[in-house]
């Protein structure tokens, strides 16, 4: 019990400071008062700011008009940010394609492990300490990191809520944004401004979304008008293998919303049910002009038309869909996950849009083309399958 | 004559003697696991990145105490959050938040759920009574299911709600049961048949949500199903506290007439116990505390099943002691599960719930094929 006693002291010393550094009345407004009063002291060797203190201060005063920033999140949590953030944790490969897209990469300091295993579109961030996985983290790894931000998802296993309680106590914020769309599109450009405002990155979210804005304005405008084809759409897990309880989109759903504005009539309009499930007979006598196929384990497209021309024939054993329209125009498609959901789904929906109006002048592997480089600044991959089979340009 | 009568004393004496040792030896038993528990506790405090010795981690704890009491004025005016960044030093804060409360759900979720089996199986007189069996598991699955895929619940907050009701519909499933009971009459087969049926349906229920719900909140409650300790945070150990600290001395002020009740309702009935009076407060009482448990840690019900055998093999039926002891084993099965789900390649995890079962299957085998005889 004596070495129990000794070895840590009983003082009382702050660990981690909060709010605006200088900000010596702490009412979260550093005036030109407060900061030219530290700077003396600390010319005078005295003081408790460092340096480094005084820099975020002086920058506080001079961009952010002495005040902090403060956003609220998609787990609308109110999020504050009291100095310039300078070390990141990002736990989602989502939260980390935006992060290139601000062009904030370098300030990663611990990623998970998806991040990790895509070195290819993050080739610094997948070599920086993983923390743990989408289900279950390493908190202390987190906090050995001393990161300013923690960009994790608004709800699922390590949501920010349960984030912000584990690592409020070192000072570490929290910020709970998706980066893919739940229900409505306009929750991703909110999400992207929003992180943007935190790390003082707005001109380089403002770019994004006006390419993504002109591309959308050229499909809105083009098939406006048009004959809309009858699209059903489904993903490999929800179809290969099953004759009924086949898995679709119904009204509601991300997908569903993305064929409608890339000009597609989803046959599955008349459910009540945001996920349908529906017999191949179902679809039968439905008669789609178009089928998606969507294969939810590939990131960022195949690496041979193989394995997606697999995926359509394993799809269509048992099914009877021979006689139509799709089949008999071969108009069934197989597209990633993620072409729908993701910071890229603008390429999904010219992707669609050219699949419903073969006519419309876009082509989509530029637009993905110019995601890739322009925005994650990384080059684009020859040889990737992005859809099978391939569009006439 | 009365070579006979001292042969009588002689006879109970000895009788005497050998309950002592035996009580003795339970005892011993009950004590052990105990010092075992705290040896446990110290090894699991000491794993994370931040190199903190055990010696380290008990002065930590031995110095935290008083600096809480201390400030305690400033805790409840400000946070418990602010007290941290203040008072704390970031060893301190690293093993107060996010060591220790691990380690205190595991052994409270392990006590917890240690007697809430106890309970269940003495009260319908079943080995095979757990909070699966008894559909309790299944309705806080529905319940937390409901919350993941709709975000419709008892509450508001991302993780309130789904602890929220996890909580209300496991006592809903007890109710029912209870209901039921009343109207067919208390009896065990009643009990455990209404208790299936109901995990049939919840499990349903569950099934038609993740039927139709988006995939990765079906994958969000498949996970909340696997059984977890990485949610602990103090205010919720706190709520879970509160219920075993109300739940379990009542439990035990039963104990004895849980015995009784082993012995069949008649004879029950004869020695004076209200049967049905006690089999309804005993599974109110477990269910409330397996509510109060799973509700945080997810479904992790393998160890209600399996810490009261163990301890029945070891110290036999006397509810008396085998209520806390299998509470014990229990946290020291949990404890364990909790050290072995961090493989020494962090940091992958494997949730609790998961090597629990991969832990005491084992360990359960080995008991059921060393006792020679039935021990039930």
């Amino acid at each position: 019990m004596v070495l129990i006693g000794s070895t840590v002291p009983l003082t009382v010393m702050p660990a981690i400071a909060t709010g605006i550094p200088g900000d010596d009345d702490g009412n979260d407004n550093i005036t030109e008062k407060e900061l030219a009063g530290n700077i003396l002291t600390y010319m005078l060797g005295e003081g408790d700011l460092s340096l480094d203190e005084l820099r975020d201060a002086a920058h506080v005063y001079a961009y952010w008009n002495g005040v902090p920033r403060t956003i609220v999140d998609t787990a609308e949590r109110t999020v504050t940010i009291y100095k310039p953030v300078k070390k990141i944790v990002v736990l989602s490969s989502d939260g980390a394609r935006a992060l290139r897209i601000l062009g904030d990469e370098d300030k990663v300091v611990g990623i998970s492990e998806t991040i990790k295993r895509h070195p290819y579109y993050f080739p610094e961030m997948s070599q920086k300490k993983s923390v743990g996985t989408w289900k279950e983290v390493d908190w202390e790894e987190i906090v050995s990191l001393e990161p300013d931000l923690l960009i994790t998802y608004a709800t699922g296993s390590i949501n920010a809520d349960l984030a912000a309680e584990k690592l409020d106590p070192f000072g570490i914020t929290v910020v709970g944004l998706y980066f893919y769309v739940t229900d409505e599109y306009e929750q991703i450009f909110d999400e992207l401004e929003k992180l943007a405002i935190l790390l003082e990155k707005e001109e380089a979210a403002e770019k994004y979304l006006k390419w993504h804005d002109e591309y959308e304005a050229r499909v809105h405008d083009f098939i406006a008008g048009k004959e809309k084809p009858n699209v059903f759409m489904t993903y490999t897990g929800g179809s290969i293998g099953k004759i009924m309880e086949i898995a679709s989109y119904g009204p509601g759903a991300i997908d569903y919303t993305l064929c409608e504005k890339a000009g597609g009539r989803p046959i599955t309009e008349d459910f009540s049910t945001k996920y349908p499930k529906v017999s191949a007979e179902w679809v039968l006598t439905e008669n789609p002009d178009i089928i998606i196929l969507k294969s939810g384990d590939v990131f960022g497209g195949w690496d041979n038309e193989t394995e997606p021309a697999d995926l359509i024939a394993q799809m269509m054993v048992g099914k009877n869909w021979d006689d139509i329209n799709a089949t008999e125009n071969n108009k069934i498609y197989a597209v990633p996950w993620s072409i729908t959901n993701g910071l890229e789904h603008i390429y999904g929906e010219v992707l669609l849009a050219k699949i419903c109006q073969p006519e419309l002048d876009i082509d989509p592997t530029e637009v993905y083309k110019e995601f890739l480089e322009d925005f994650l600044r990384v080059e684009y991959p020859e040889g990737k399958v992005l859809v099978y089979p391939l569009l006439a340009t | 004559m009365p070579e006979l009568k001292i042969n009588g004393r002689e006879k109970s004496a000895e009788i005497k003697a050998e309950y002592k040792k035996f009580i003795g030896r339970k005892i011993l038993f009950i004590s052990s696991t105990f010092i075992l528990i705290i040896f446990i506790a110290g090894i699991a405090a000491t794993l994370g990145p931040y190199q903190i010795s055990v010696i380290e981690v008990y002065s930590i704890v031995w110095h935290g105490i008083p600096k809480i009491l201390q400030n305690l004025d400033f805790i409840l005016s400000h946070s418990f959050k602010d007290f941290s960044l203040t008072y704390f030093t970031k060893e301190e804060s690293i093993i107060w938040f996010l060591r220790l409360p691990p380690i205190v759900m595991a052994i409270l979720a392990g006590v917890g759920l240690g007697i809430a089996g106890t309970t269940m199986q003495g009260v319908v007189r079943n080995p095979l009574a757990s909070p699966y069996t008894l559909g309790i598991a299944s309705a806080a699955g529905f319940g937390a299911a409901l919350a993941i895929i709709l975000g419709a619940g008892f509450a508001t907050g991302q993780n309130i709600i789904i602890a929220a009701n996890a909580f209300f519909f496991a006592l809903c499933s007890s109710f029912i049961i209870y209901g039921i009971s009343r109207y067919k009459g208390v009896s065990p087969e009643t009990m455990i048949l209404a208790g299936i049926a109901l995990m049939y349906l919840f499990s349903a229920m569950t099934g038609v949500l993740q039927f139709f719900g988006e995939e990765k909140a079906v994958v969000g409650v498949v996970y909340w199903m696997f059984g977890s300790l990485a949610g602990a945070t103090w205010d919720k150990l706190f709520v879970m506290f509160i219920v075993l600290i109300i739940c379990i001395p009542l439990i035990m002020l039963k104990s004895w007439d849980l015995n009784t009740l082993s012995t069949g309702d008649e004879r029950a009935k004869s020695l004076g116990v209200n049967v049905n009076r006690t089999r309804v407060v005993c599974f109110m009482l477990a269910s409330l505390v397996t509510a109060g448990v799973i509700c945080f840690t997810g479904t992790i019900g393998f160890i209600g099943l399996v810490a009261p055998h163990m301890c029945r093999m070891i110290i036999g039926g006397d509810n008396r002691y085998l209520i806390p002891a299998s509470g014990l084993f229990g946290a020291v099965v949990l404890l364990s599960a909790s050290i072995l789900a961090r493989p020494p390649i962090a940091p992958s995890f494997i949730p609790v719930g998961l090597v629990t079962a991969f832990l005491g299957v084992p360990m359960f085998l080995y008991l059921i094929l060393r006792k020679r005889k039935g021990y039930w």
